[in-house]
């Protein structure tokens, strides 16, 4: 008997091989997307985890105080590993004689490769330890200009521009992702790359280095509770800022997108899967009706409920566990290729890929689960068929009644009939009307979460550079020579400069600390939009301070620069929403004390229209004093240019969730069209044609489709902002942002995608064997 | 929509029709199932005058069904010819073969198959649509005929087996058919309301439209004006009734 029926199941799948692959398709996207992302975000963290270990990557970070007697101190705790200091410096670099950027330089010591964050030589030799002309120039630098092993760049000393031979590329674990710091993550190889050099070099160079503690844990320790602990002795000691490893700029800008892929892993292949779910549902469901009193004839014969039970519950398996096999290995696989593609686009030195079960086993789970689901409740009905179905006799029909529409809108009942039917089809059968709307909800939430994406980054972007940052470039002088502000608003092409105090800080209350910078303007500056001005006196903040040191506006901060042992106590009068970074923000006046012992101020300079960005750079480089150059431009370029990365991930959801509503509002369309075959091959035999049928039949499920975009795109948009703000953090501020023009399209998108789902009905409805139909039961 | 009026194809020459309903010469229909051919008709000549009630007896498989079908248009021949109302069904095709279901045949089957998100007025509307202006008065008063009118407005879920038919035959006759084709009418409905049904499709013949009745009750065949025996595929047998029976004296 079980043969048999395994036999029925074959045919049954079959007769309706369209439906079910349709199915099919569903839950292998889901699986593929579910075991790529998941995969990847495994793998992703396994690279980062070797190359972190393999170059002893610094679990802690202590800025300011005394190093020595710090690392002292912090290496007689139980649960450190490893003990290191070492200085680092923001120079001016000059490359190829006329372009000027940023520079970090960062002490070697003596022995040559550091004990906490060692170096990868990728090209080259180390220098020798006593070599005072050479340097060590960070992969990306090395890459960008195409520097490598006997090059020469040109570092700003105090005593003028000095020329080094780069003796080595290097990969560091510190700049994978090469940004500045917490609050500059977008920074172009334009205008900012790290050296390393040693004590000798590093000396003559870097007039006021900054001094650090690197420290790593033993495998076995307590990370939280050690953490809190060498944070307290640190600070105990004098030091200004402790960094832990989950906030060092580089590994807190990756692991925002390892954390995106793990958080994809989870949403679209929900999407994809419940879509399955639902289309799997509403299939068997009208097997099983149809179905009923063949099965309530095996029963009458003696076939016991739990065999029907089975029968229709593996069937429901079989198509959700093999769709859902073979989506797990092509997942798989591209979780690997995606992988390699995103390592190499990133520069992560080591790519660590490998089998996990945990996908493996998720995936089996996740396929066999969707069928289970979906199968059950039509199985469990088929299974208490009573025997008394397979008498036969006329199946009374459903209930039906006039439709919300026609209540709510009486002069709806005035259409002529046909159109009546087409309103009050939408009510007729509630499951399959749900399962309808909910392939446009799933559709419009897929589409919104990753349009949505592209639509608030860009946004954003654009009111960080264009409305918030009004500054072309910022420049670095010598504090020494003051004529250089003169010097460059005298330039051709220069509309504004304006002088500004730029200094790392510790923002702190009582225990809460935070590490950011500080930005002091003149009281009527141009170049920043802080809506109301800056106030006289006291602090502007980034909106995130408030919860991060449990502040509100009026309370007092303590603010210390994280180089030297200098702090003063101001209000927070104002914060502000600014989408990049979390800094803070005065008139140069109010913290002058603070800011008038850098060896460098910065001037932030606006240039005329028209002006040519790059002979700009040379023109201001090529002034005395200028130390460094970084384009505010070239930032936003470098992010817009990331975004092209966005689009191919927002084009092949789109494509998938085409697929996913083509196949689900598929399924429930030809459903639909099977269960009242009988009354509409009763109205073709007395005279409607068949392209008056399937406009009836598409005007019911166009009908759903498009009461289903308002709500749709309101789950959408909800949806889609819960996985933004999941992003959220000090760092990036991703409220989502949706464009008017982004909500029409991917309305008419799905509605496009609901007619072409009609076709396959009309079809049938063309095909309708006519005699056969008219003589079963109605349904 | 529109639909192309059907032309009115003249049957050939060679055939006197005179005030024939329905001519159906040499009729076959053979399906291939598989490797094996079903001959449900073999060479079956019949010729039905208007205004007659015809039906059409024999056991399952006899053939009865195929040859309502065939007339309907439902499904094309295999070979003969069939003449509906002066019109060769056997040449008409796509938009010719809508306009001939609209306006020669009403169809009346064992199920009912009405739409249940339709009224029972609306039932009769949707169709009366297609034939005409004012559907909603011409649905009314065929309803009339049918003694239903004060049930327009309940769904068929609301109306009885016998109730649903008569409201399946009103949509069959709303278009003004000449001709009226049931199958099994009255096989889902008990006594008293099968005769219900056959009294209705007894009494549209008073108005000259021919109904051809496909049953397999021979009880029924007492109320006929000409019952054709069907066996195998053949004709069996063809007498007339020249005193049919009342409906009500009729039992089974």
């Amino acid at each position: 008997m079980v043969s048999v029926l395994a036999r029925k199941a074959r045919r049954d799948i079959r007769r309706q091989r369209w439906q079910y692959l349709s199915v099919a398709i569903t839950v292998f996207l889901g699986v593929v997307l579910f075991a790529a992302s998941y995969d990847a975000f495994l793998n992703l963290e396994r690279s980062y985890q070797h190359t972190y270990e393999r170059l002893s990557f610094a679990d802690l970070t202590i800025t300011g105080g005394d190093a020595e007697s710090i690392a002292a101190d912090l290496g007689t705790v139980d649960g450190v590993a490893a003990v290191t200091t070492r200085r680092q410096a923001d120079v001016g670099v000059r490359v190829n004689g006329d372009h000027t950027l940023l520079g970090r330089v960062v002490e070697l010591p003596i022995s040559g490769q550091p004990l906490v964050n060692q170096l990868a030589v990728l090209a080259g030799t180390w220098p020798s330890a006593g070599d005072g002309d050479s340097v060590l120039m960070e992969r990306h630098m090395s890459d960008h200009f195409d520097l490598g092993p006997g090059a020469t760049v040109e570092v700003r000393s105090p005593s003028g521009w000095r020329i080094v031979n780069v003796a080595a590329s290097v990969a560091s674990a510190e700049y994978i992702w090469p940004a500045r710091s917490r609050q500059d993550l977008l920074t172009s190889p334009d205008d900012f790359g790290v050296l390393f050099a040693t004590s000798t070099l590093f000396n003559e160079i870097a007039a006021q280095p900054t001094n650090q503690v690197l420290v790593t844990f033993s495998p076995d320790a307590a990370s939280d509770q050690l953490t809190a602990e060498l944070t307290t002795r640190a600070i105990a000691d004098g030091a200004s800022s402790v960094q832990p490893l989950a906030d060092q700029p580089s590994n807190a800008a990756l692991q925002e997108d390892v954390s995106g892929f793990g958080e994809l892993s989870f949403l679209f292949p929900v999407l994809f899967l419940g879509a399955a779910t639902m289309a799997t549902f509403i299939l068997l469901g009208r097997v099983v009706r149809a179905q009923e009193a063949q099965v309530a004839t095996l029963t009458a014969n003696g076939m016991a409920p739990r065999r029907i039970v089975m029968h229709y519950l593996t069937m429901g398996m079989t198509i959700s566990g093999v769709a859902g096999l073979t989506g797990l290995v092509v997942g798989i696989l591209a979780g690997r290729f995606v992988t390699g593609l995103y390592t190499d686009a990133i520069n992560v030195p080591d790519t660590i890929t490998g089998f996990h079960l945990t996908t493996i086993v998720t995936g089996v789970v996740l396929s066999l689960a969707t069928g289970a689901i979906a199968a059950a409740a039509p199985a469990i009905a088929a299974g208490r068929a009573q025997p008394a179905a397979a008498l036969g006799g006329v199946t009374p029909p459903g209930s039906g009644s006039r439709s919300l529409l026609e209540r709510l809108v009486p002069a709806l009942s005035r259409l002529p009939a046909r159109w009546r039917m087409v309103l009050r089809g939408i009510g007729r059968e509630p499951r399959r009307s749900l399962s309808t709307a909910a392939g446009v909800v799933l559709a419009l939430i897929l589409i919104l979460a990753s349009w949505g994406m592209v639509d608030t980054v860009d946004i954003l972007l654009q009111r960080q550079f264009d409305d918030i940052q009004r500054q072309d470039a910022q420049v670095e002088i010598d504090r020494a020579d003051g004529d250089t502000v003169g010097a460059i608003g005298d330039l051709d092409g220069v509309a504004r400069a304006e002088p500004v105090a730029t200094a790392g800080v510790v923002v702190s209350v009582g225990d809460r600390r935070y590490a950011t910078e500080l930005m002091a303007f003149d009281s009527e500056t141009k170049m920043h939009d802080f809506g109301t001005g800056l106030p006289d006196a006291g602090l502007v903040a980034g909106r995130s301070l408030g919860p991060l040191l449990d502040i509100t506006t009026g309370d007092a901060v303590t603010i210390t620069r994280t180089d030297r042992p200098v702090s003063i106590e101001l209000p927070v009068v104002e914060f502000v929403d600014e989408p990049l970074g979390t800094m803070v923000y005065a008139q140069t006046g109010t913290v002058e004390s603070l800011t008038a012992s850098s060896a460098t101020k910065s001037v932030l300079v606006s240039f005329t229209d028209g002006a040519d960005r790059e002979v700009m750079r040379q023109r201001i480089a090529a002034l005395p004093g200028v130390v460094a150059y970084v384009d505010s431009r070239s930032l936003y370029d470098t992010a817009q240019s990331l975004l092209s990365l966005f689009y191919a991930f927002v084009g092949v959801m789109l494509a998938f969730g085409a697929l996913m509503a083509f196949a689900l509002l598929f399924n429930t369309t030809t459903v639909n069209t099977s269960e009242r075959s009988p009354e509409l091959a009763a109205m073709k035999v007395n005279g409607a044609s068949t392209g008056q049928l399937a406009m009836l039949v598409a005007g019911e499920n166009l009908l759903l489709a498009a009461l289903s975009i308002i709500p749709g795109l309101a789950v959408g948009y909800w949806v889609s902002a819960v996985f933004m703000n999941s992003f959220s953090s000090d760092l990036f501020d991703f409220g989502l942002q949706i464009r008017v023009r982004t909500l029409i399209l991917s309305a008419a998108a799905v509605l496009a995608v609901s007619a072409l789902a009609q076709w396959p009905a009309s079809r049938t409805i063309a095909s309708l064997d006519v005699a056969r139909v008219v003589r079963e039961r109605s349904q | 929509m529109s639909i192309t009026p059907h032309r009115r194809r003249r049957a050939p020459s060679s055939v006197n029709h005179g005030d024939s309903a329905i001519v159906c010469e040499r009729l076959s229909k053979t399906y291939t199932r598989g490797t094996h051919d079903v001959h449900a008709l073999v060479d079956v000549s019949l010729d039905i005058e208007p205004g007659r009630l015809v039906v059409l007896l024999g056991p399952s498989g006899s053939g009865k069904t195929t040859l309502l079908n065939l007339v309907g248009a439902i499904e094309p021949i295999t070979a003969g010819s069939i003449v509906v109302d002066g019109v060769d069904v056997a040449s008409l095709a796509g938009t010719e073969l809508t306009g001939f279901r609209r306006r020669e045949v009403g169809f009346v089957f064992q199920f009912f198959n009405l739409v249940p998100t339709l009224t029972a007025a609306e039932n009769v509307e949707v169709i009366a649509e297609l034939t005409g202006p004012d559907a909603a008065t011409r649905a009314v008063t065929a309803l009339a005929e049918v003694g239903l009118v004060d049930r327009r407005d309940h769904f068929p879920g609301q109306l009885s087996g016998g109730e649903q038919q008569r409201v399946a035959i009103a949509r069959a006759l709303v278009k003004g058919a000449p001709v009226l084709l049931a199958d099994e009418p009255t096989g889902s409905l008990d006594l008293e309301t099968g005769k219900q049904v056959l009294g209705l499709l007894r009494d549209t013949t008073s108005t000259g439209r021919t109904v051809l009745l496909v049953t397999h009750n021979s009880a029924i065949a007492h109320i006929a004006d000409r019952v054709i025996h069907l066996r195998d595929g053949h004709v069996a047998g063809d007498h007339r009734n020249p005193t049919p029976r009342p409906v009500a004296e009729v039992t089974w």
